[in-house]
């Protein structure tokens, strides 16, 4: 190690694996309504899938349906809002999809994010904010480390749900529906 | 002050086969709210333009027909691709946007649609690129793939975009490639990934960017795909993972991969840029090389 190691390179204090859960809470369903369709209005308009419409809806996607519950609501400028959750290997993510009335993605929002496991780091991450006037006098307890650079989080399960409610929009809200 | 105890607003959005998260601070959620927005489509729009697997991307479009005739482009992709093969230049080749067919062949970068076979033997130098007229030609056919770069890039306009609108504290992280700005220093745990947590490190950033890449990643992992081959379409020996700072986040990710190749031998392009490097071996030992930076 080059004794002039730059002043950004920290040591990370290590910590057995965490096994507890992690989760980051970024927007609520209304506050992802109201950054999707700015200025909109919205009703509610929950549906129950048909055995049926969850078929054609896996054919379409290639996704599997997880529930046939759907979380809709309709906006006042046009197109739906519609909330869903996916389960990755080492996550939980509920997101809200906007789609416009040609069947476009108008916009997604997580809105929770959650590690059930493998946040090595993370747990020691996340240990490290308490930990972190001792480390550096300059970092504020509660304003620590909230970034990881090298784990990348998983966006596949995520794109995977947006086309699955694709699907959803088309074969239950659409105009073809 | 109020203000300044508003609760930061938190987003995040799938882009760039990644999660985009943008933070801001210090400042009331409707502006938050408005600023983060055009900053999101913003990134979405570097996103369109410049995906690889997308067919209707400027970039695709590049792919299929730019060694027929000059291909008029927008603004922003002419931009990257200048920047893509500048640090083509700089590298010596050892950062070449025109890896993509070997990255195909090792099956980590699906074939574009409709694009013809790559001249073999062809790369950067085989790519031109007018500012004046805004087109991109390619000298033989190819395949441009502005993965290593687009995503600093974009998180470079999503930044610009947050402080051109009054924010005065930000992170925007495109999957562990990050910019900072405002009066607060950001702390990022780095990970060298499944199993080395021993070897994690922490990275404090106030006002600059941050960018890493590994090898060694968990399988499917796609974080670097160019990183896996050097001009000679070689694969990489295994540097286990590096980490870039710069003030661009453009820089900084376009920078992983000359690293993760040549590791300290990078030190003088690093240090020419004004940007600095940690790596980590695959023996989970860490070394440093560029230019002393002082915050």
């Amino acid at each position: 190690m080059r004794s002039n190691r730059p002043a950004w390179l920290l040591p990370l204090a290590v910590v057995a694996p965490a096994s507890e859960a992690h989760a980051t809470v970024y927007l609520s369903i209304e506050q992802a309504q109201a950054a999707i369709f700015p200025g909109a209005t919205f009703s509610p308009r929950p549906k129950v899938l048909t055995p049926a419409q969850v078929k054609e809806i896996q054919k379409r996607s290639g996704q599997r349906v997880l529930s046939p519950r759907l979380l809709a609501w309709r906006a006042s400028t046009g197109g739906w809002l519609i909330a869903d959750r996916v389960i990755g290997k080492h996550e939980f993510i509920t997101f809200a999809v906007g789609i416009d009335d040609s069947g476009a993605v108008k916009g997604v929002e997580v809105l929770e994010y959650r590690e059930s496991y493998g946040g090595e780091i993370r747990g020691a991450a996340w240990r490290r904010q308490f930990a972190g006037k001792r480390l550096n006098p300059q970092l504020k307890l509660g304003a620590g480390i909230r970034n990881i650079s090298g784990a990348t989080l998983s966006s596949k399960h995520i794109t995977d749900g947006v086309r699955r409610l694709l699907a959803t929009h088309a074969v239950v809200l659409g105009p073809a529906a | 002050m109020q203000l300044f105890s508003a609760p930061p607003l938190e987003r995040a959005t799938p882009l760039f086969g990644t999660l985009v998260r943008i933070r801001v601070e210090a400042c009331s959620h409707d502006h938050a709210m408005e600023a983060s927005s055009k900053a999101i489509s913003a990134m979405a729009r570097v996103h369109r333009l410049m995906s690889f697997h997308d067919p209707e991307s400027e970039l695709s479009d590049l792919n299929r027909s730019a060694h027929r005739k000059p291909i008029r482009v927008s603004e922003e992709t002419a931009a990257v691709v200048a920047e893509a093969i500048n640090f083509a230049r700089l590298s010596d080749g050892v950062f070449d946007p025109t890896v993509a067919p070997a990255a195909t062949r090792a099956g980590t970068l699906p074939r574009p649609d409709g694009a013809p076979a790559p001249s073999p033997g062809a790369n950067w130098k085989d790519v031109e690129v007018d500012r004046e007229s805004m087109t991109v030609r390619f000298r033989r056919a190819l395949w441009l793939d502005l993965g290593g770069i687009a995503k600093g890039y974009a998180v470079d306009v999503a930044a610009g975009i947050l402080r051109h609108e009054g924010v005065p504290q930000a992170c925007v992280d495109a999957g562990g490639d990050l910019r900072v700005f405002g009066p607060a220093a950001e702390t990022v745990a780095l990970d060298p990934g499944p199993g080395a947590s021993r070897a994690a490190r922490a990275a404090r950033i106030l006002n600059g960017s941050l960018a890493s890449s590994g090898s060694a990643g968990p399988i499917g992992d796609q974080r670097a795909l160019a990183v896996h081959f050097d001009a000679g379409r070689r694969r990489l020996a295994p540097r286990r993972f590096v980490t870039v700072r710069a003030e661009r986040c453009l820089v900084a990710d376009a920078l992983t991969k000359v690293v993760l190749a040549r590791g300290r031998a990078a030190g003088r392009l690093l240090e020419q840029l004004g940007a600095s490097a940690a790596i980590c071996s695959p023996a989970l030992r860490w070394s440093t090389c560029g230019a002393r930076s002082d915050d």
